[in-house]
């Protein structure tokens, strides 16, 4: 399994670009097992190749997602206030996990 | 605990649309508060509801008329749902405690008095629009926001970033990013989006300048000089000035923005480089500035804020160069050392 989050966007424009990769070994077992049942709720075909964004904002920080996985393999991007709800269970537990 | 009448209002009871209007200009205060309260809860949920693909909700509030209006929210340290729980407003009689509820409270007063005193402008739709901010946006979050429909402020990380809300300027600019969605509403892409975020930057740092009273020549012409954290030792995010506002730093590099046309950035990231290329225009507001002397929101503010309106969402660089000299020679004559000064400013930076 490998997840990459690249972050671009926000107030200081590409000062604060960062890219984050999760790969199998990163968590604990119990949290990529827990992971791993969240992607399984995921439309990967759905969300590939799709962009979600926020009207009228400004500022906002914006991330391309790209994940390969057994459940399925997709590269989407969003706007920090547009996470696809397919995605927000998987999205929560990144950002719960990780600093994105 | 105290008595909180938005919660009997606007979570208890349905009341109809038009009482609701009605109850927003009631005499008794916590009563009005509490019904402005419920007209932003359902106008967000509408709002939400259509994927934010409406117009910016609040202009859908009734406002003729209305005071300097504001609600600050603590979003303690979560990202949603927006905007969190309500720690201030107009209605509010406790003294503030120092920090990011206070500082939100007070730089956007400032803005709004800005606005509203230095071009007669009430609030973003100049009808009063209650200005909406939540503060203390997700942990350790580096960034400060227009969502569309309020401002949405981050405690920075405490080492590259402090709390955004510090910043008059930074406050500043993301009001006026709301100013603009309500006037030429520039599209947020390439050279239309670099423009959004010149105003936004032009608009903060003279509500900066006018609220110490600072003239053109003293001031800084920096972008969230204030914000900066100890762990780095650039001295703002961004520089209006001919200068790099960072080089060779070991965390950032060396600050992307271009002062001129022929150093025009013409990547995709950031959006077609909005916060990249927005130093062009920005320098050549600078330069037309200084060189007129005086106080820039007396001088060139009020060109710049025509601007907005007789821009388009489609506007780019030229026709910002061409719009803002017309409107200085309409405004101060079309011989005179203003509209000169527009123009040479325009044409130092290749445009
Ligand atoms: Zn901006």
């Amino acid at each position: 399994m490998k997840i990459i989050v690249k972050r671009s966007g926000g107030f200081a424009g590409p000062l604060l670009n960062k890219t984050l990769e999760i790969r199998s070994g990163m968590l604990s077992p119990d949290d990529e097992k827990a992971l791993h049942a969240l992607l399984s709720a995921v439309p990967f075909a759905a969300l590939h190749d799709q962009r979600f964004h926020a009207r009228g904002g400004a500022d906002i920080m914006k991330y391309e997602v790209t994940i390969d996985a057994p459940q399925g393999v997709a590269a989407f991007f969003f706007d920090e206030s547009a996470v696809p709800e397919e995605f927000k269970p998987v999205w929560q537990f990144i950002s719960r996990h990780f600093q994105v | 605990m105290p008595h909180d009448p938005s919660r009997r209002l606007s979570r208890h009871f349905f009341i109809p649309p038009y009482i609701l209007d009605a109850l927003t200009r009631a005499a008794d205060e916590a009563i009005r508060w509490a019904a402005i309260e419920s007209v932003i809860a359902s106008a967000a949920m509408r709002a939400r509801r259509a994927t934010l693909a409406t117009l910016p909700i609040m202009a859908a509030i009734p406002s003729v008329d209305r005071p300097k209006e504001r609600r600050i929210y603590d979003m303690k340290n979560g990202t949603v749902p927006l905007p969190g729980k309500l720690v201030a407003g107009e209605g509010v009689k406790k003294p503030l405690q120092p920090g990011a509820v206070r500082e939100a409270f007070e730089n956007l007063g400032l803005t709004y008095d800005f606005y509203k005193t230095v071009f007669g402008r009430n609030s973003l739709d100049d009808e009063g629009q209650t200005l909406i901010a939540s503060v203390h946006y997700g942990k350790s979050y580096n960034n400060a926001f227009w969502n569309g429909e309020q401002m949405v402020f981050g405690d920075g990380d405490g080492e590259i970033f402090t709390r955004f809300t510090r910043s008059l300027d930074v406050v500043g600019h993301e009001l006026s990013h709301g100013v603009v969605s309500q006037t030429c509403n520039l599209e947020y892409f390439g050279q239309p989006g670099a423009l959004n975020e010149h105003l936004a930057d032009v608009f903060g740092v003279l509500t900066e300048q006018w609220s110490i009273g600072q003239a053109a020549a003293e001031a800084s012409w920096l972008v969230g000089a204030e914000i900066i954290g100890p762990k780095t030792k650039i001295k703002a995010i961004r520089t209006f000035k001919g200068e790099k506002a960072f080089e060779n730093d070991p965390l950032f590099g060396t600050d992307p923005q271009p002062k001129r046309m022929k150093d025009f950035y013409n990547g995709a990231d950031d959006d077609g480089g909005v916060h990249i290329n927005s130093g062009i225009p920005n320098h050549a507001f600078f330069r037309a500035a200084v060189a007129l002397g005086g106080k820039a929101w007396e001088t060139v503010g009020p060109v710049w804020y025509e601007a907005l309106a007789a821009l388009d969402r489609k506007s780019d660089f030229k026709d910002a160069a061409r719009t803002t000299g017309e409107i200085a020679g309409r405004l101060y004559g079309p011989k005179s050392r203003e509209a000169a000064a527009v123009k040479a400013g325009w044409k130092g930076v290749g445009l």
